[in-house]
């Protein structure tokens, strides 16, 4: 039997079954968001070790105070809240490091050898690229393009406005290119 | 005339699907080095950590378990600091409320003693003769409205209302 994506429970149904008990509605919501959780942190700093920890951090504080959560707004958009200003916590604890780890399984699985080296080359030239940005750069400029947010909800999660959001991204976007020439 | 600025707004709508090139943008996207380089940069950045490996079941697992673990789950919404503030508020103009009568009553109070200063003498010096004078000069006065004066019906028996009530009806 083939499920359909409108056949899914969508995330306020499952979040309303989480706050009824259902734990198995709270499995489901790590299912749906986690990669996309990793992906960010990852992309922003967080040390290779600490991603997963992290990840989980997200997800406990966030089924802990779901009535955080104003079911106007997406519910990935507030767990990337949570999870920004876990990393900001983390990044004071550090002293402000950011980590830049490249592993093997971060790189994409492409079947020709040389694309895949020139894609790796690049990838790892933008990391080091998003490594050297202040911080609300290198966030919007993920939020914008790795997950593909509108400036309005990149505001919401960053706690600052569409356009300063819009202003972040420009210069990020400018300093990268330069940066990867 | 393709405008490299509104291209570049759109890129990552072109990336998340929620917008398209028309052919002459695409053909611009490669033709203009600008764009051609920027367009480059948005799709590695839609890439990024695309091929890190999440082990989500066992996330799933070290999560339910750290719930059932860790402190209760706040299922009940707590208050959040605007329903506070709005809380805070409410109580605040409730006191305000019962405060300001009682303030304003309370100076009406204070204020009563020099207000009648002038008009009732200081009986602790005033012989038992002197006060039955006084009595009887301000019964007339007194007998118009000042508390004191009204009898208290409360205390009478069934008989003495009947009787209050038949002097009354006589007058």
């Amino acid at each position: 039997m083939i499920v359909s994506a409108t056949d899914l429970p969508s995330d306020p149904e499952l979040v309303a079954a989480w706050c009824g008990g259902d734990e198995l509605a709270a499995a489901q919501l790590v299912r749906r968001h986690a990669a996309a959780l990793t992906r960010y942190l990852a992309g922003a700093g967080a040390a290779s070790s600490e991603v997963e920890d992290l990840v989980q951090e997200t997800f406990l504080k966030a089924f802990r105070g779901l009535s955080g959560w104003r079911g106007g707004g997406s519910l990935r958009g507030w767990l990337f809240r949570i999870a920004s200003n876990l990393l900001k916590d983390r990044f004071r604890q550090s002293k402000g490091r950011v980590f830049l780890e490249i592993n093997d399984q971060d790189l994409p699985d492409h079947s020709d050898p040389a694309g895949e080296l020139a894609a790796s080359e690049a990838e790892q030239q933008l990391r080091e690229g998003l490594s050297r940005l202040p911080h609300m750069q290198r966030e919007v400029f993920l939020l914008r393009v790795q997950q593909g947010m509108e400036y309005t909800d990149i505001a919401g999660v960053l706690g600052t406005t569409p356009g300063a959001a819009r202003v972040h991204y420009h210069h990020a976007v400018k300093r990268l290119k330069e940066w990867m020439g | 005339m393709i405008d490299c600025s509104e291209l570049s707004g759109r890129m990552p709508d072109v990336i998340a699907g929620r917008s398209e090139w028309s052919a002459e943008e695409a053909r611009h996207l490669t033709e203009c080095d600008v764009c051609a380089a920027e367009w480059r940069l948005v799709r590695i950045g839609s890439v990024l950590y695309a091929g890190r490996e999440v082990a989500t079941e066992r996330m799933v697992q070290d999560v339910l378990v750290r719930l059932r673990a860790g402190e209760p789950v706040a299922l009940v919404p707590r208050l959040s600091w605007r329903k506070f503030a709005m809380g805070l508020a409410a109580a605040a103009s409730v006191a305000l409320a019962v405060w300001v009568p009682n303030r304003a009553h309370q100076s009406a109070v204070m204020a009563l003693p020099a207000r009648l200063g002038p008009v009732l003498p200081n009986l602790s010096n005033v012989t038992d003769e002197q006060l039955y004078r006084i009595s009887l000069a301000n019964a007339g006065h007194l007998a118009d409205g000042v508390p004191g004066t009204v009898p208290h019906l409360g205390g009478l028996t069934a008989a003495d209302l009947e009787q209050l009530s038949s002097l009354t009806e006589t007058r």
